[in-house]
């Protein structure tokens, strides 16, 4: 009797969430506890119970609350984030970065006298979400999407974007092959770019006299590619002593560094990120690795990778450098100061964190202040009149001017800190901070357009020249 | 009223539960955006899927941990044939199937080698794992972004048309499933799974039994996967990874191992939670977690029961109930 | 291919086939005996770890490798609780709900720790190298290896040598037989599950100095180790610890010649393996 009861229950609770699933609203949300703890009242399985009440405090009910105020004051930016595959382990980082930049637009009176809000949308990583959440979005009525966060759901969006028309800005590091494939005037980058990247670790390759390297990199085209152009760039010089790719899951990497030690080369190309690049560095400290070789990579001094390190009390300053976008660490930038502290406020806030500067929130803040200058220059704020601002928008920031996507491929032309990571002699930060090698203009590193068109040929492919469809 | 429902044989309920189903799907598709659309041609291509796990392993009574190799296997093969070697879609589509069948013939007769349910069940789970590994290394398939292009059948682009043809061949295949399940081959594949050994008295070839069951299962998994390819018009690592496989699962564990329409309620609600959760919590594979949970402890069977599984658990106990027999 | 660099990849090899070891081992233990899979083991590894974080900053690393396992072996006493009324049952009910468990277990860790990438100071005694022939070798992976060697040998003396041991043995065998003679299996179930993942905890806190981890990790980690599974036999928790080394030297030396696969050699081992034997290598073929 007992468990039949509790079997209706169950099933009513089942049918509960899915019927407040439909309706979307706040308050359901308080239902769906009470329906489901009913249930757990004689099971002794106290530790289910835990998670539900404090679901309700921490929730990103953003988008719910927002949708009750009045839709005429607001605009509406479309956000596709990932809060949980293993990949959310950045998210923090990154959402904060976005708000950042509502944050400091609100304030300076929002566009046209409208506040901007952010409506987010959780794909997990997985391409299959991204059309439909992108959907959804636009029936939510937002007016530009930022994402998709992974790199791998990149040419999904692209997609998604050239099919419906809809303008996006994404943050990933698209590799070249994918960014000639999916080449769409509806799709913007503001990410790394895989190739200039390359070029930046070549040319410091070059200048210091390395003569032999070995690369490490996640599975995926972006690394792929950072290795690649190198040696195309450097095959002369630096000798390639083999690369070994490995999936993000993957912890151990004892075996690869032994193998690698034994080649003894110059440098490392580094082509990880997060738990992967936390565990590496680490191992490598451990077998003694970097007091043979350097490191080169990108998000050299992003913290979502360093915090960790630095408080484990492993890293090998001195040793490893790349390329960064944001420099946190030259306070004497105006403004730079207070907004390290927002960024970290916003943390807090969204999902009690604390949490230091990091490239990735850098690129997400530059994806919607794009968005929102593209907005301020014209009033007509359908897709194509979205896409149209977005190609032709400039504007700057407290690091650079003039930023703006490049015509013939919408990559945003930032400008690329080389770094050398190192420790912080000021005692203000606890994570590495940069010693600038190089500052890099967009031009000098970004492949041009006939590079492009080489390449495409090279594997087969059309060259979309994107300013021609403006 | 109920107990004219009670009343109906087995096969007048399937019926009148499977048109019910399809009125629902019509009429709320007719009136659906697009972000629904597509969303319910997620659902019904992931109500195929569990269908086609079910063979095995509610009717088949192993456990494979592994379906999710053909849904994502076949979806691969289409996309690279489609896309990196230019063949037109019409004679992709029967070559990737037919190379989805040669590889569920591989994997089910090396699987079913040892005659071990474990160890039929984590083979299965290696080899995904194993593809799944594969995949994400080659350059060639893509490697993390996966192989996307223009896949969609000239007559179904649009989301509306590509909805109506998921739904269309989700159907037929379906019902294909259901006249399977009631052949003779199925009443012994029933067999097997509750005495096998009394069935090999019999004479049955038990071993073959479970491998025909296991490839017209992974058949039919693959299509699934075809289709989900032509919804994404991409094929994606996660198509192909041990998630899809577990989640196959669960929806037929929620819904009903025993029943026909048990995985397709199954599904439905799977989906729903995938989709629709998300947007109200950040938690909500915790939530997913604790509906397993209690499904597994409370609703064991599922939601939805055959007439001769009901029938099988009334009579157990009165059995016990009258005092007779130890638990 | 120099002697000193084969030692070296040698010793690698053991010593991360060690760490496999801890979190596969409670996983045998949990099969043989009480023939259910425990999917929720990674989380349970990654709990490990996390805790280890934590007890690590007030108390200290050597403290954190007792009290931890102890915890993470207290947390699987209420999951073996949640699941005795499926004993006996399709085993495939087990597997799902200890996944549900995996995927509870992991937003919790979301919950309290937040997402960030997580690492561990080394205690200082550990961070070092030490010159075995000529070579400098961590002494953390030295330690690791010190420790799984330990685990190891106290459990085959506790299997073997201990009452406790005997019964588990015996239940192994032959459950019923052991509820007949009258001694209480339900309780000798809970044991045997909070060892399992006991030590799968331990294993986390071994890892935690080492790996960067994030808690949603729990959910995939349990894929990388089920080769070792398959490979040592199903039932056969005399097999896993020769599996989880064996497949640490491949992995060693194919890190060497074949450095882009890398990972994908135990999952296509473990299908070579189940192509000659698969009752797996390490097991005897049982008489008929």
């Amino acid at each position: 009797m007992k468990k039949r009861v509790l079997s209706v229950l169950m099933v009513l609770t089942i049918f509960t969430m899915l019927f407040s699933g439909c309706s979307k609203s706040a308050s359901t949300g308080n239902e769906q506890n009470t329906g489901a703890n009913a249930g757990n009242v004689t099971k002794d399985t106290s530790k289910e119970n835990d998670v539900k009440p404090a679901e309700n405090t921490g929730t990103q009910n953003t988008e719910t609350q927002k949708d009750n105020n009045d839709s005429k004051d607001v605009v509406k930016i479309g956000v596709l984030t990932d809060r949980s595959s293993p990949g959310a382990a950045t998210v923090v980082w990154a959402e904060a970065g976005a708000e950042l930049a509502v944050k400091q637009i609100n304030e300076a009176g929002g566009i046209n006298g409208k506040q901007v809000v952010l409506v987010y949308r959780d794909t997990a990583n997985d391409s299959a979400n991204v059309a439909q959440k992108a959907t959804e979005l636009v029936s939510e009525g937002v007016v530009a999407i930022l994402g998709p966060k992974g790199d791998g759901e990149a040419p999904t969006g692209a997609q998604w974007a050239e099919t419906n028309k809809f303008p996006m800005v994404t943050p990933c590091t698209m590799n070249t092959r994918v960014t000639i494939e999916n080449a769409t005037r509806y799709m913007f980058s503001v990410g790394f770019n895989a190739w200039a990247i390359a070029n930046m670790n070549a040319i410091y390759a070059e200048e210091q006299g390395f003569t032999s390297a070995y690369f490490i990199g996640n599975d995926g085209g972006a690394p792929g590619d950072s290795r690649d152009f190198f040696f195309k760039r450097e095959g002369d010089r630096v000798k390639n002593l083999g690369s070994s790719q490995v999936a993000a899951s993957v912890t151990e990497f004892s075996t690869i560094i032994s193998s690698v030690a034994g080649k003894n080369p110059d440098i490392i190309l580094g082509g990880i990120a997060g738990p992967n690049f936390v565990s590496l560095i680490n191992q490598g400290t451990q077998f003694g690795l970097w007091e043979k070789a350097h490191y080169l990579g990108w998000y050299t001094c992003d913290s979502t990778n360093t915090s960790s390190l630095a408080e484990a009390g492993n890293y090998p300053y001195g040793r490893v450098h790349g390329v960064d976008l944001w420099p946190f660490w030259l306070s004497d930038i105006e403004g730079n100061d207070e907004m390290v502290e927002d960024y970290n406020k916003f943390g807090q806030q969204l999902y009690g964190q604390e949490i230091l500067p990091s490239d990735m929130g850098y690129t997400w803040y530059i994806g919607i202040t794009a968005i929102c200058e593209a907005l301020k220059t014209t009033d007509d704020w359908s897709p194509e009149g979205v896409t149209t601002a977005l190609e032709n928008v400039h504007f700057d920031t407290i690091y650079g001017k003039d930023l703006h996507f490049r015509d013939f491929d919408h990559v945003m032309n930032h400008t690329y800190y080389y770094v050398t990571a190192v420790e912080d002699t000021t005692g203000k930060w606890s994570i590495p901070v940069g010693e600038v090698y190089r500052i890099y203009k967009a031009d000098e590193v970004l492949p041009t357009k006939e590079q492009m068109k080489a390449y495409a040929e090279e594997i087969g492919l059309t060259f979309k020249d994107l300013s021609e469809y403006k | 009223m109920i107990s004219k429902i009670k009343s109906l044989s087995q096969k007048q309920r399937d019926l009148l539960g499977g048109i019910i189903t399809v009125i629902v799907i019509l009429v709320a598709s007719c009136m659906a955006t697009d972000s629904i659309l597509d969303f319910m041609s997620r659902m019904v291509i992931y109500m195929l899927f569990a269908s086609a796990v079910n063979i095995i392993l509610g009717f088949g009574g192993l456990r494979p941990l592994g379906q999710g190799t053909y849904f994502g296997f076949t979806a691969y093969a289409y996309l690279f044939m489609v896309v990196r070697m230019h063949i037109p879609m019409a004679v992709a589509i029967p070559l990737a199937l037919l190379l989805n069948l040669l590889l569920a013939v591989f994997i089910g007769i090396v699987c079913l080698r040892a005659n071990d349910d474990m160890a039929f069940a984590f083979m299965n789970m290696g080899f995904n794992t194993l593809l799944w590994s594969l995949v994400q290394k080659m350059q060639i398939v893509g490697s993390d972004t996966g192989i996307t292009g223009s896949v969609r059948l000239p007559f179904a682009s649009s989301t509306k048309g590509n909805f109506y043809l998921c739904f269309a061949v989700s159907l037929i295949c379906i019902v294909i499933i259901y006249f399977f399940l009631k052949s003779p081959f199925a009443k012994m594949l029933k067999g097997s799974r509750e005495n096998i050994e009394r069935l090999t008295f019999i004479g049955a070839n038990t071993h073959n039994i479970r491998l025909t069951a296991y490839i017209v299962s992974g058949f039919f998994c693959g299509i699934a996967g075809l289709l989900y390819s032509m919804r994404n018009m991409g094929a994606f690592p996660a198509m192909i990874s041990t998630n899809v496989s577990l989640e196959g699962l669960i929806m037929c564990l929620i819904g009903g191992m025993y029943s026909f329409l048990g995985p397709i309620v199954g599904a439905a609600i799977v989906t729903f939670i995938n989709v629709q959760l998300p947007i109200i919590t950040n938690f909500y594979q915790a939530i997913f977690g604790v509906i397993i949970v209690l499904c597994v402890l409370f609703l064991r069977g599922g939601l939805l029961k055959d007439k001769s599984t009901l029938n099988l658990d009334n009579s157990r106990k009165k059995l016990f109930s009258k005092g007779g027999g130890q638990k | 291919m120099t002697v000193p660099f084969f030692f070296q990849t040698l010793v690698t090899g053991l010593s991360s086939g060690m760490i496999s070891y801890m979190m596969v081992a409670g996983m045998s233990l949990i099969i043989s005996g009480m023939n259910m899979v425990n999917f929720g083991q990674g989380a349970f590894f990654v709990l490990g770890t996390y805790l280890t974080y934590t007890i690590a900053a007030s108390i200290g690393f050597i403290p954190a490798l007792i009290i931890a396992p102890l915890i993470v072996g207290g947390l699987g006493w209420f999951v073996e609780r949640a699941v005795r009324p499926l004993f006996g049952k399709n085993m495939l009910y087990i597997m799902l709900l200890t996944f549900g468990v995996a995927y509870i277990v992991c937003d919790m860790m979301v919950l309290i720790w937040g997402y960030a990438i997580r690492l561990m100071k080394l205690p200082k005694f550990l961070n070092k190298s030490v010159a075995i022939f000529g070579i400098y070798f961590p002494t953390y992976y030295l330690f690791m290896i010190a420790v799984g060697i330990v685990i190891a040998v106290s459990f085959w003396f506790m299997m073997n040598k201990t009452k406790l041991g005997m019964m588990m043995r015996a239940i192994i065998k032959d459950r019923e037989m052991v509820a007949c003679l009258g001694i209480n299996v339900t309780k000798l179930f809970s044991i045997m599950f909070m060892l399992g993942t006991g030590i799968a905890g331990l294993g986390g806190v071994l890892n935690a100095p080492i790996t960067g981890m994030s808690p949603k990790e729990g959910l995939s980690i349990f894929a990388n180790v089920m080769p070792i599974l398959m490979i040592g036999g199903m039932r056969n928790m005399n097999g896993c610890l020769p599996a989880a080394l064996l497949v640490g030297l491949v992995n060693a030396f194919g890190a060497i010649y074949f450095p882009q696969y890398y990972n994908v050699i135990p999952a296509a081992l473990m299908v070579i393996c189940m192509f000659i034997r698969p009752q797996g290598i390490f097991t005897k073929k049982e008489a008929a």
